[in-house]
């Protein structure tokens, strides 16, 4: 799978002796191996740390997951149940034009299928219209009859949402899921950028980086924007 | 508050870490009491109402009296209280619906008819196997194809053709033969890989990302979200449940 045209990964530091390049996009390097200009910074600070010193690195994120009880748990499985959840050490990268993107279009999305849902529990104009068939909808194992006619409020009905993109090899993000019950994980995002910030404070300091940390905020004004005082205006 | 099925769930870390951001009290069902289609939490001074409950519960246990009879995780008579208007849930009751995997495939068509607008971001390519064509292509081509049940999730009841043993994917012909409706195939991907720091080198593997979506007053997502890694060499699966790790995601300013 490897093509002629990344030879130059022979020319990387020993630290990317195993790293290979195929038709997968590839976040850090561009097709000629050369690493894409957002990843730079991170490319050379990685290469002005000695394997120690990362591996000392690595040790401290593994202590602060541990100590701060940051695990999960894996049914059916002979080796316990209760793991550390597994983190790995460096970033992802998103650049603010594939931000603008991907946030346009998960807006988009989510007014959708928030419209799309208010309509299947009253009127199901979608299914008038043939669009959707009604028997698909109505055989969804999360189909629920008790839903028709009910007005929710604000007419949101999904206020939590964890959706699943993947990026194809022309550098296109997709959705693979649409996680509308109850997602999980936004915690390991929370506690990932803690951990890092502690781990690589020179490198996080010098990228311009959005912050995160103001999740759970937005997570009670969201809440409490469905509050009765605010019930008051439901149809 | 935040209403978790407690200590066993697999995200429980994440209940009461959220409760804790967000200085919410972290109930569990037997904490809940409904009295006159109101919903009240039990406290040490007595009983208090609840406007907005913030569940991590499937809704199938949300209400013995609804739903499974069998649930010890929700509360009797919740379903009521919130058909009166009285309590607010997130999310909604019955949204599972719109991410079924099956109706996925017609998302974009829903973009279209309420928006009027093409999709931003695209599908992956989905067939249904219902349909007797599509059906009949998947099976032929099994073995380059994943196939995914419609109401699991988590990397559970799936098939990924390529890496598939032939009992294996007998078994998921016969399944598909018994009940169409519950499942989908789509083309093998090849996600995008990042580089990850594995044993003193670095080396890269498949990665995806979870945004996380709020909406409220208007709709806010926070940048980034959760890139999942599938840090067994080779593997294109990223779930948790499944050898999946994460690693943090930076959004860049301009």
């Amino acid at each position: 799978m490897i093509g002629h045209d990344i030879v130059d990964l022979a020319q990387l530091p020993a630290l990317f002796k195993h790293y290979f390049l195929d038709s997968a996009y590839d976040e850090m390097f561009d097709r000629r191996g050369q690493p894409r200009e957002h990843y730079r910074p991170l490319f050379q600070r990685l290469n002005e740390f000695s394997p120690a010193t990362l591996r000392q690195r690595q040790q401290a994120a593994d202590i602060t997951f541990l100590n701060q009880g940051i695990t999960f748990t894996v049914y059916s499985s002979d080796e316990g149940t209760e793991r550390i959840f597994p983190y790995d050490l460096l970033p992802r990268i998103i650049t603010s034009d594939e931000w603008a993107i991907i946030e346009k279009g998960l807006k988009q999305r989510i007014t959708a299928l928030n419209l799309f849902l208010n309509d299947i529990y009253h009127d199901g104009r979608i299914f008038t219209d043939n669009v959707v068939p009604r028997a698909l909808v109505y055989s969804c194992k999360h189909f629920r009859r008790e839903m028709i006619g009910l007005n929710v409020p604000k007419d949101v009905y999904v206020a939590i949402i964890g959706t699943d993109l993947v990026r194809l090899e022309d550098g296109r993000f997709v959705v693979l899921e649409d996680n509308l019950r109850v997602p999980s994980g936004v915690s390991y995002m929370l506690a990932n950028r803690q951990v890092i910030k502690n781990v690589f404070p020179r490198l996080f300091s010098s990228y311009n980086v959005r912050p995160i940390n103001h999740y759970g905020q937005v997570l009670l004004s969201t809440l409490r924007s469905f509050a009765r005082i605010h019930r008051l205006s439901r149809r | 508050m935040l209403l978790t099925p407690g200590v066993y769930n697999s995200a429980y870390f994440e209940h009461t870490y959220l409760a804790r951001q967000m200085g919410i009290e972290l109930v569990e069902g037997r904490d809940l009491v409904v009295h006159n289609n109101i919903v009240y939490m039990r406290t040490t001074a007595g009983l208090r109402r609840v406007d907005v409950i913030y569940r991590r519960i499937d809704d199938d246990f949300v209400d013995p009296l609804a739903f499974r009879p069998d649930s010890i995780l929700g509360s009797a008579g919740l379903l009521n209280a919130y058909r009166a208007g009285n309590v607010a849930l997130a999310n909604a009751i019955g949204t599972g619906v719109a991410d079924d995997k099956a109706l996925y495939a017609y998302v974009p068509a829903i973009i279209r008819y309420y928006l009027g607008e093409e999709p931003i971001i695209g599908n992956v390519e989905t067939y249904l196997l219902e349909d007797a064509h599509q059906r009949a292509y998947v099976l032929d081509n099994i073995e380059k194809l994943v196939i995914k049940a419609v109401g699991e999730s988590g990397g559970y009841g799936m098939l990924i053709g390529p890496h598939s043993t032939q009992p294996q994917r007998d078994e998921f012909k016969r399944a598909v033969l018994a009940n169409p409706r519950n499942y989908i195939a789509q083309p093998t991907l090849s996600l995008s890989r990042a580089p990850c720091f594995i044993d003193g080198a670095v080396e890269p593997r498949h990665v995806d990302l979870r945004p996380y979506i709020l909406y409220g007053e208007d709709i806010q997502i926070v940048p980034g979200g959760l890139t999942r890694v599938a840090l067994r060499r080779g593997s294109l699966v990223v779930n948790s449940s499944q050898g999946g790790g994460s690693k943090d995601t930076w959004v860049l300013y301009d």
